[in-house]
């Protein structure tokens, strides 16, 4: 350490902010002159272990608990640095208390409550709004599996949706709640237990001008055998009997199928469906067709809804295809997959797999072989940076996505590597900035390197940071119109096969239209 | 469903994204109750 630069702990005690608000101080004191490093935390115990091991925790620190927030600094003056971190948190203070508590706002009436807190106290929170009859979208994970069945099971009784715990996603009448774009309304009515995968395929369709009605999600656990999809069922309910939706589209990833289908046959079916359970080789569930991809479900949904817009897409699809064939060469190495959503990771993990390639992963599935360690990759790699390990005591990776941007310049300079591909999710719960900060993150490291990075930005011309978007123009990436395609991209480029593009085009995303 | 107004607890990124679209946000202010032992200790610290 530079003998000039010092470590330093401010302790706050008694005050909360939410792990996103953190995130945004410590960016701004890691931006001030002479900082070398610096975070700030609630100090529960692995926060305050985490400083530790980054040589940031001091005595001072030491004495915090998990009800305070340690700011840490390593820089010339840490005592101006936390100063103006002392400003700031207390600043936010007066400004944070002006809403009322919930005891004060329990009794207005509202059309649905977010929650977005610590998993340990949604139960209390829940089930105060579910018995004012509430519907509920609940971002927060870590809630016990048995806390969701009773809340899901006493909102049943009530006639109250709740979308969550794990609801990474929901638009309920065009407004977006979690992560999520600025839609078309429409007539396509989604419900999902897969955050990101819901996005892509709003998005899909809103590229090809077909509109979506409510998309529900339903929690990341709502299709397993524990809650036995309580949400779902209610929430096929709902969209059947809504007169604005006219075609019904089910995603899920790693859930059971048979779920899915006794979730279907136990609902009164008057509108088509159509499901996508990522990483299921199935063509039916049930009677139902089965997508192997969310670009192949948006594609039939649009056949489905208007053959014109069918039409119309189906030719700029071929333009898209031929355009990306152009850029693949003999890159011979591996394609790596970095992802902050993961159902798109699953999707890029399923298309490898298709084609032959041994897959190395963090998440779980009968057909992936698990990493030794996320961080190191291994052949063909796809590692979701949403999965527990990479999000204890951080932002979600779709806000910050430091981690998972460090990992994609990283790769890049590795000698086997050949492509590498990653989403950019953009919309409603992503920062204003995440297009800028990603481009100044990967930037250098993909002028610097002679290999191939395929981007998928997941959004639409009417998401405020879509603007930013340009930014990419100015790299030397490529840029795909979906996960599928940029998947296929990066595998094409690693083995070196211009057609492996065709191959997934006509079998995954074009399916018997090819 | 329409969604017209919202109760909102917690992370302040998805209450800004309501608001930007429009919904009438009734933002709860909310932090987590004192940790029990935490109080326990501290009562105990200044008894001592």
């Amino acid at each position: 350490m530079n003998p000039a630069e010092d470590v330093a702990n401010l302790v706050v005690r008694g005050l909360y902010r939410d792990s996103v608000q953190l995130m945004e101080l410590m960016d701004r004191l890691k931006r001030m002159k002479g900082v070398v490093d610096a975070a700030v935390v609630m100090a529960t115990d692995s926060n305050r272990e985490a400083l530790k091991k980054l040589g940031l925790l001091t005595q001072q620190g030491l004495t915090a608990g998990p009800n305070d927030i340690i700011v840490a600094v390593k820089a010339t003056d840490a005592a101006s640095v936390l100063e103006t971190a002392r400003e700031l948190l207390l600043k936010g203070s007066s400004a944070h208390r002006k809403g009322p508590s919930l005891d004060e706002a329990i009794n207005e009436k509202v059309d649905f409550a977010s929650i977005s807190v610590p998993g340990r106290y949604v139960n209390e929170i829940a089930s105060r709004l579910l018995e004012r009859g509430t519907n509920l979208f609940i971002f927060s994970d870590h809630v016990p599996i048995d806390v969701e069945v009773s809340l899901k099971t006493r909102a049943r009784e009530m006639g109250v949706l709740v979308m969550g715990p794990e609801a990474g996603t929901a638009i309920i009448g065009g407004i977006g709640f979690g992560f999520a774009n600025s839609i078309k309304k429409g007539p396509v009515g989604v419900v999902g237990s897969a955050g990101s995968g819901i996005q892509e395929l709003a998005v899909l369709l809103d590229w090809m001008g077909i509109g979506i009605s409510h998309a529900i999600g339903v929690g990341g656990r709502d299709l397993t055998k524990q809650v036995g999809g309580i949400s779902s069922i209610e929430a096929l309910k709902i969209l059947m009997d809504d007169r604005d939706t006219q075609v019904i589209a089910v995603i899920t990833k790693q859930s059971d199928e048979e779920i899915v289908k006794t979730v279907l046959e136990s609902v009164r079916v008057t509108k088509p469906i159509m499901t996508a359970i990522l990483g299921s080789q199935r063509k039916y569930i049930g009677q139902y067709p089965n997508s192997p991809t969310l670009h192949n479900l948006a594609i039939e949904i649009c056949r489905t809804a208007s053959v014109e817009r069918f039409k119309a897409h189906y030719s700029l699809f071929l333009e898209e295809v031929v355009g990306l064939k152009r850029l693949v060469g003999e890159g011979l190495g591996h394609p790596r997959g970095f992802y902050s959503g993961g159902t798109l990771a699953t999707e890029t993990a399923y298309i490898w797999n298709w084609l032959g390639l041994q897959v190395y992963t963090n998440m779980t599935h009968s057909w992936t072989k698990k990493l030794a360690k996320s961080s190191h990759s291994e052949g063909a790699t796809v590692v979701d940076f949403g999965d527990e390990e990479f999000t204890h005591g951080r932002p979600h990776p779709i806000i910050d996505p430091s981690l998972r941007n460090a990992r994609v310049s990283a790769e890049l300079s590795l000698e086997d590597v050949a492509a590498v591909v990653m989403d950019l999710i953009i919309g409603y719960g992503a920062p204003d900035n995440i297009v800028e900060k990603t481009v100044g993150e990967v930037g250098w490291a993909i002028r610097s390197h002679a290999k191939k990075l395929a981007i998928h930005v997941v959004g639409t011309p009417s998401d405020h940071q879509w603007g930013q978007t340009g930014l990419l123009e100015g790299l030397p990436i490529v840029r795909a119109p979906s996960n599928a395609l940029a998947a296929a991209f990066a595998a094409a480029h690693s083995i070196g096969e211009v057609d492996v593009i065709e191959r997934v085009s006509n079998s995954l995303i074009l399916g018997d239209l090819a | 469903m329409r969604v017209v107004k919202v109760l909102a607890v917690g992370a302040s990124i998805f209450t800004e994204s309501l608001k930007r679209q429009g919904v009438e946000v009734i933002e709860v202010d909310w932090s987590p109750p004192p940790e029990l032992e935490k109080d326990l200790e501290d009562i105990l610290s200044r008894m001592l």
